[in-house]
């Protein structure tokens, strides 16, 4: 896979992680709502890079592909691909969770669901990129 | 490494085979075998190993034996 794929995944993921601080600072430090306007820059950011990490690649439509219409080999690269990409997103909930047994003040909102969601859905293709598999 | 263990790689013909037989491109024999053109690429350059049946319809195709196009190599 081509390095500047690796670079929109990157870029990406770390936009991914500037729209949950802002809206998590935003939130717990009771800011201004007027704050989550800032989202919109890691937001562009996020859609752009989404662009060119999964669309143009045609990452997103391999890993949701029925499995039927897969070869043998493309069937090895998403099984290796969301086999890791299961202990990864396991590996976040489980580290979640224990972050929320300690805290008291527990941030589970619709916001966690929509990330947790975002994540599990793009790990199979992000980890397609850094293994450097063509598809 | 091992003592004992020879390594042995499975190696191909099928870019010379494809050119033998009227340079037929790698998308036209994806095509027949109902494969990737990116999975013919793949095999060509020894970065997957097909499956006995993916094998067995390449040489159909070139009509040979698939020995002729899949061999072993010991490293």
């Amino acid at each position: 896979m081509k390095k500047k794929n690796i670079t929109a995944v990157v870029i990406n993921y770390i936009s991914l992680i500037f729209v949950l601080i802002i809206f998590y600072v935003v939130k717990l430090l009771d800011c201004s709502k007027f704050y989550l306007f800032l989202e919109i820059i890691p937001l562009v950011v996020m859609r752009i890079s989404f662009n060119f990490a999964y669309h143009k690649s045609g990452l997103w439509k391999f890993i949701h592909k029925s499995q039927k219409t897969l070869d043998e080999r493309e069937s090895q690269i998403l099984y290796r691909s969301i086999r890791m990409s299961y202990n990864i997103f396991v590996s976040l909930c489980l580290m979640l969770i224990l972050i929320f047994a300690v805290i008291e003040k527990s941030p589970i909102d619709v916001v966690t669901v929509i990330w947790l969601g975002y994540i599990s859905h793009t790990l199979p293709a992000a980890v397609i990129v850094f293994g450097g598999e063509e598809i | 490494m091992t003592k004992g263990v020879i390594l042995i790689n499975l190696k191909n013909k099928l870019k010379q085979f494809r050119f033998m037989n009227g340079e037929l491109t790698q998308q036209e024999l994806a095509e027949k075998v109902s494969v990737s053109r990116q999975t013919i690429i793949a095999i060509e350059k020894g970065k997957f190993n097909p499956s006995m049946r993916l094998a067995l319809l390449i040489a159909r195709v070139f009509k040979v034996n698939v020995e002729e196009i899949f061999y072993l190599e010991e490293k």
